[in-house]
């Protein structure tokens, strides 16, 4: 899976970095209220939630470019000194290695367990948040559309959304997304195909 | 009857009987295809007004002269002759070659900093028969990115006018590697040209531009604050007194040019900017010219604007301030450079012509200038104040080759004296190319 690899990746760039200190940390991201996607404000919710569970000091930095200054495209990203980091799942590799876990107290076996639910429940929830943002018409049309042209002025404010719808489009229409149904899609506990306590158990013992 | 008649050459005639009083009878064109009627009567109605002979003969060469310059034709030859009715009424025929229906063109290029690329052209002038010019081109980068600009330009026809119209809509992609990003552009803009007093020259400019900035993947974080994408809606005023002999390497006459842009009319960038350029050469005994160059770049971002990159001045590298990196003076972060709210460069150039003396020259200069960070409560005399400090200056010797009056090439040995350690210096030999050089 091309994650993993670009995990590896990071890690080995990651290596020689490791031992700076963690001083101006800052999470970037879109403006909440105004600007972000169902799928960039969940992202941005949980990155911040982790690093507050860290107890890692960060700022909170809202910018109408924040997708375009990540490295990634994808947002949030994280700035600690020089270092910037894109995307949930890296930031939380990038807090590894500074030696802050949260699953400490779970075996290898459960780790890995509890990466592969992540890993799938993320792919699943982000595309079915993306195709309902930038697929489902209704809620493309008085939702996505809006919000995400609201920090540009016309006539960017209609072209930039669709040049993006139409680079979703085509990513999930590679992942076999395009043709599904609403209701396929709504109904995304049958194509995670898990049984939803797994998660509350693993939670569970953590605690 | 055609073939018995003597021509003489205009100077000729205008000598022996200048003050002849005489009458145009017509006027008659020849070779005349698209070009339309009206086009031409308003082109030539004045000639009837020529009281002399002396008057004739030289409002016959401006009209030609006129009728080139528009656009209408590529070449026209006035012959006068004398009508057969009247001893002093006259007759003026116009032998004229109509532009090519199309031109195409295609071409390979590498630029400055080795980005290749192949583009197509295709032009038409006079395309509805008054004048009307239409340019094309394409072009694919060797990196994948595509450009492309069409422009349609209308000159005001009428006795010894020079104005006109254009409207241009253009795709650009710029690589800013002093910054670590690549911009593109796409936008649209008009504009109208006049003169004034004869030699100067005016244009106003509206210009809207789709711009985005993609920062490289080592550009410093500085720069990726500016990633994204934005609007500029732009107008521009420039007047121009101009009178070099070759605005590539000027070995005589001096220009003077105040550009002034105004944004934030629409759009979400917002600044004013004031542009001085001033050049003049003169001949020095021995064959050497003296030539100076000053140029004064003043951008201030409008209240509660930040000044993008895109806005901002830059100096240095081979077109300006010789011996240091391509626009690698001034405020840096990390090892981007990030430009600054105003620039000022002087240098004083000595060309001694070589063999070919109209292409190859030696050349010798000093140059000094400096770049000012932006800074966005700082006004125009603050900067002023301080403008001075530590001016950044080199000497140096080389060649300079010109290329027709489109580009120029030049192989340096530059030296810088005073830099600051943030700027990126460049000692030693430097070569570049350009189409525009202080």
């Amino acid at each position: 899976m091309d994650r993993s690899f670009f995990t590896d990746l990071l890690n080995d760039e990651l290596a020689m970095n490791v031992d700076d200190n963690w001083d101006d940390a800052a999470l970037f991201g879109p403006y909440e209220n105004e600007q972000a996607l169902l799928y960039q404000y969940a992202e941005c919710l949980s990155a911040r939630a982790f690093l507050k569970m860290c107890n890692l000091p960060f700022k909170i930095e809202q910018r109408p470019n924040a997708e375009h200054m990540s490295p990634s495209g994808e947002v949030p990203f994280l700035k600690v000194g020089r270092l910037v980091v894109a995307d949930y799942l890296p930031i939380v590799d990038l807090v590894a290695k500074k030696g802050v876990k949260l699953s400490d107290g779970l075996t290898d076996v459960e780790i890995g367990e509890l990466h592969a639910h992540i890993c799938l429940l993320e792919e699943v929830l982000k595309n079915a948040e993306m195709y309902i943002s930038w697929m489902h018409e209704p809620t493309l049309r008085v939702v996505t559309k809006r919000r995400y042209g609201s920090v540009y002025p016309w006539p960017l404010s209609s072209i930039l959304p669709s040049l993006k719808g139409r680079q979703v489009c085509n990513k999930l229409r590679s992942f076999g997304w395009a043709d599904r149904t609403i209701e396929q899609v709504s109904n995304f506990r049958h194509s995670l195909n898990t049984p939803s306590f797994i998660f509350a158990a693993a939670g569970a013992r953590r605690s | 009857m055609q073939s018995e008649k003597i021509y003489y050459r205009a100077d000729i005639i205008r000598e022996k009987s200048a003050d002849t009083p005489t009458q145009l009878e017509y006027v008659e064109f020849q070779g005349v295809r698209t070009t339309k009627y009206d086009a031409l009567v308003k082109e030539i109605a004045e000639l009837f007004k020529s009281q002399t002979l002396k008057e004739l003969v030289v409002n016959c060469d401006l009209a030609a002269r006129h009728l080139e310059y528009v656009g209408l034709f590529q070449k026209v030859i006035p012959i006068i002759d004398i009508a057969e009715a009247n001893p002093n009424s006259y007759t003026v025929e116009f032998k004229v070659k109509e532009p090519r229906q199309f031109r195409l063109g295609a071409n390979v290029s590498v630029a400055n900093d080795g980005e290749a690329s192949a583009s197509c052209t295709a032009d038409k002038a006079s395309l509805f028969g008054r004048g009307e010019g239409l340019a094309s081109a394409y072009t694919h980068g060797v990196r994948g990115n595509h450009m492309f600009n069409i422009g349609l330009t209308k000159p005001f026809l009428g006795w010894q006018r020079y104005a006109n119209v254009g409207a241009y809509v253009y795709r650009g992609f710029s690589s800013h590697p002093w910054s670590n990003f690549d911009a593109t552009d796409t936008g649209v803009s008009a504009e109208l040209n006049w003169r004034s007093f004869g030699k100067l020259q005016h244009m106003i400019k509206w210009n809207g531009a789709w711009r985005q900035l993609e920062p490289e993947k080592g550009a410093a974080f500085a720069i990726r604050e500016h990633a994204g994408h934005t609007l500029k809606s732009s107008i521009e005023n420039v007047v121009a007194y101009d009178t070099r002999n070759s605005p590539n390497l000027t070995t005589k006459g001096m220009l003077a040019r105040l550009t002034q842009e105004y944004a934030g009319v629409f759009g979400d960038v917002g600044f004013i900017r004031h542009q001085l350029d001033v050049q003049a050469a003169a001949g020095l005994p021995l064959g050497l010219v003296l030539s100076s160059g000053l140029c004064v770049n003043f951008v201030k971002p409008l209240r509660g604007r930040t000044l993008h990159l895109l806005d901002r001045a830059y100096l240095g590298g081979p077109a300006n301030l010789r011996g240091f990196g391509h626009n690698a003076i001034g405020p840096r972060a990390d090892d981007s450079y990030m430009g600054g709210m105003a620039s000022w460069a002087w240098g004083v150039h000595l060309y001694r012509p070589l063999i070919p003396a109209h292409m190859l020259f030696a050349h010798a200069f000093a140059v000094v200038g400096s770049v000012h960070g932006v800074k966005h409560d700082a006004s125009f005399f603050d900067v002023l104040r301080r403008f001075g400090d530590l001016p950044r200056t080199s000497v140096g010797v080389g060649v300079a080759v010109k290329i027709g009056e489109v580009a120029r090439l030049e192989l340096n040995y530059a030296v810088p004296i005073r830099y600051s350690t943030t700027d990126r210096v460049v000692p030693g030999f430097q070569f570049g190319v350009g189409v525009s050089f202080l």
